[in-house]
């Protein structure tokens, strides 16, 4: 199924390319014309990488956030490490500083990086916090206060800003696969591949913490060491492909649901790959949908994601008889 | 210390960093293969009591070892195959199934790599076996009933394959039959299998009947000893005797306390299961046996209650007639 949506990605965006010249572009010897090259590998390619990596990354993370509180309905936007990411953009793209650089790659560096900070700081204050506090629900409110605090600078930052540099903020914010290349792809890559790797290692440990913190302490699990893992991790994830592209709606906490109840397991060995698969597929789905091949525009991709997402989280909570926190 | 015990000295027991000292234990020796009923009141600390020698909370002083080892030099993974804990909460695990909650207990035990082998599945599926719950392996762990998810969880230490076994409450979502069927599985495993199990208890008669000790604790302090020890020395009808309710150290239960309204003499002695129900109808009605102030006789004939209120005979063919006659009595 991956590889299928992930053909198609290739294969249609908003130009409309020939069956015969995409199969000759990949498989034949035969010159293929520059501009089809360049859409294929230069920008539908990536683009459809960056899918699979920013879909996956997110639903790992999510799934490491619902296991680490126990709490099904959290996602990583919720901690507010989403939120931290944007700030780091806002005080980018809006006090200009990226305009200062004439170099559009530098200024899509240092987006990347403000967002990166900004996710990290965000995340030590979590971290800080869940040394010294274990509960759970004191952490989500964090996330949620963090939050708040943050759309509050951002909404003062915009105040103070100019129209176009508005403008990049609110382009950012409606997320997209399609401004990640080359060394910003890589980073993604190695960020996304090494948590997939290491969760799998941990896999055990994390079905022990689904026991909640008494069991799993009796049982030998270092709760401290193994909670800043998977928040360092999860963060991590979040934070990246935040600042990558954009903040993406939804799919981080409604993936490892519709794992859940496909495989029917609470098995972080199967939930893991699942995730990481699902959210690649969902991602890739979204991102077809977006670019609309039978029109020559395309829509962010935060106005299709929660099209997927919403309805799942909705019947989650319909489902559940009585929902506990 | 001696190999085999879990022993405590001069601990202190409780929370905030000493503000609340909930109890003050000098010493507990446990021997291999003994169950011990911890007992007490309400709000008297065997959770804290049990959660702190399982190594989930701190104490506030003192030392606590296993088979001699200390638990503050015990390792995590250590302690974790000396002591299985039961606690009293219900994990919520989504579609996690009773296998796979069971097979958590094999964590400290597993390579570094989890995965389960073959002697692993083979200890899981034993503790499955011991608590009856074989046939329910791959049943979702929350669609079972709360006394069923307890027997999991226990099933869950006895994977663990710990030599100590913590349980806080283990009786009590159990109906009747379940409570003396788990008993006796926790007595089996002491005897036959050498696990030391300390078990907080609200059922007083369980733990008279099981215990090999009762550790009561009461106002901070923990009095040890075997249970008719305990009965005759009165320290349980001191601790648990309150208004309505008495601890009768004649029959080793609790009873209501009756008032006694009136006496009555039977004379039944040819059928003593009717004799017994029979007492069992009337003092609930607040009369007792007493021939000298006796205002009723009661005899049993011919599968017939007669009573003789020395006017007349009254003839009742079941007790429920019999208490309805009686209940009229002015």
């Amino acid at each position: 199924m991956l590889v299928v949506v992930l053909f198609l990605n290739v294969r249609y965006g908003s130009v409309a390319i020939s069956f015969r010249t995409f199969l000759q572009a990949f498989f034949s010897s035969e010159q293929v014309s520059g501009i089809v090259m360049a859409i294929l590998f230069d920008v539908r390619l990536p683009e459809a990488l960056t899918a699979v990596l920013a879909g996956s990354g997110l639903a790992l993370s999510g799934l490491l956030l619902q296991t680490f509180f126990r709490n099904p309905l959290t996602g990583p936007s919720i901690l507010g490490i989403s939120s931290g990411a944007s700030l780091g953009v806002a005080l980018v793209l809006l006090s200009g500083v990226g305009l200062v650089f004439q170099s559009s790659w530098f200024t899509q560096f240092a987006i990347s990086a403000a967002g990166m900070a900004g996710a990290m700081g965000v995340l030590f204050i979590i971290i800080a916090v869940a040394r010294k506090m274990m509960s759970n629900v004191a952490l989500l409110i964090i996330g949620l206060m963090v939050g708040y605090l943050v759309s509050a600078l951002v909404s003062v930052l915009l105040f103070y800003s100019n129209e176009e540099r508005i403008q990049n903020y609110v382009f950012w914010g409606m997320g997209s696969f399609s401004d990640v290349n080359g060394v910003a792809l890589g980073i993604l890559a190695c960020v996304v591949v090494v948590s997939i790797v290491f969760t799998m290692l941990r896999f055990n440990v994390l079905n022990v913490l689904l026991l909640g913190d008494n069991y799993a302490k009796n049982l030998g699990v270092n709760l401290k060491k193994e909670r800043t893992l998977l928040i360092l991790f999860s963060g991590l994830l979040a934070g990246v492909i935040t600042s990558f592209c954009g903040p993406i709606a939804f799919l981080g906490m409604a993936v490892p649901h519709l794992v859940r109840s496909v495989f029917k397991t609470a098995r972080h060995e199967v939930l893991i790959p699942g995730s990481v698969l699902i959210g690649a597929c969902l991602a890739l789905v979204c991102n077809l949908i977006a670019d609309m091949p039978w029109s020559e525009q395309s829509l962010p991709i935060n106005a299709i994601t929660p099209l997927f997402g919403a309805p799942v989280v909705l019947a989650f909570i319909l489902k559940q008889k009585t929902y506990k926190a | 210390m001696n190999v085999g015990n879990l022993a405590v000295s001069e601990l202190k027991i409780g929370y905030d960093n000493g503000v609340k000292l909930i109890a003050h234990i000098p010493k507990i020796a446990t021997e291999a293969g003994a169950l011990y009923a911890l007992i007490g009141k309400n709000g008297c600390g065997k959770s804290t009591l049990l959660r702190t020698l399982g190594g989930l909370q701190k104490q506030l002083a003192g030392d606590i070892w296993y088979n001699g080892a200390s638990i503050s030099q015990l390792s995590a993974i250590d302690l974790a195959k000396e002591v299985a804990v039961v606690t009293t909460d219900r994990p919520q695990m989504g579609y996690a199934s009773v296998f796979d909650v069971v097979a958590s207990g094999r964590f400290p035990h597993l390579g570094k790599y989890g995965r389960l082998k073959t002697k692993d599945y083979e200890v899981i599926h034993g503790a499955l076996k011991t608590v009856h719950l074989f046939d329910k392996k791959d049943e979702v762990f929350e669609k079972l009933s709360d006394g069923q998810a307890q027997k999991v969880m226990l099933a869950k230490a006895l994977a663990q394959e710990t030599p100590f076994i913590l349980l806080d409450e283990p009786m009590a979502f159990l109906d009747l039959p379940s409570k003396m069927e788990l008993s006796q599985t926790l007595l089996d495993l002491c005897e036959h299998h050498g696990k030391t199990v300390i078990m907080s208890t609200h059922d007083l008669d369980l733990a008279m009947a099981t215990a090999t000790e009762l550790w009561l604790l009461d106002e901070g302090v923990l009095t040890q000893g075997v249970p008719e020890e305990l009965a005759l020395n009165g320290v349980l009808a001191n601790t648990f005797n309150r208004g309505q309710v008495q601890f009768d150290d004649g029959t080793g239960r609790f009873e209501f306390f009756k008032e006694r309204k009136a006496f009555f003499k039977a004379d039944i002695s040819s059928h003593p299961k009717c004799k017994f129900w029979l007492h069992k109808a009337m003092n609930r009605l607040g009369w007792f046996e007493q021939s000298s102030k006796a205002k009723l006789r009661i005899s049993y004939e011919a599968s017939n209650w007669v009573v003789d209120d020395n006017k007349k005979t009254h003839h009742f063919s079941t007790l429920a007639a019999l208490v309805n006659f009686i209940k009229k009595i002015p």
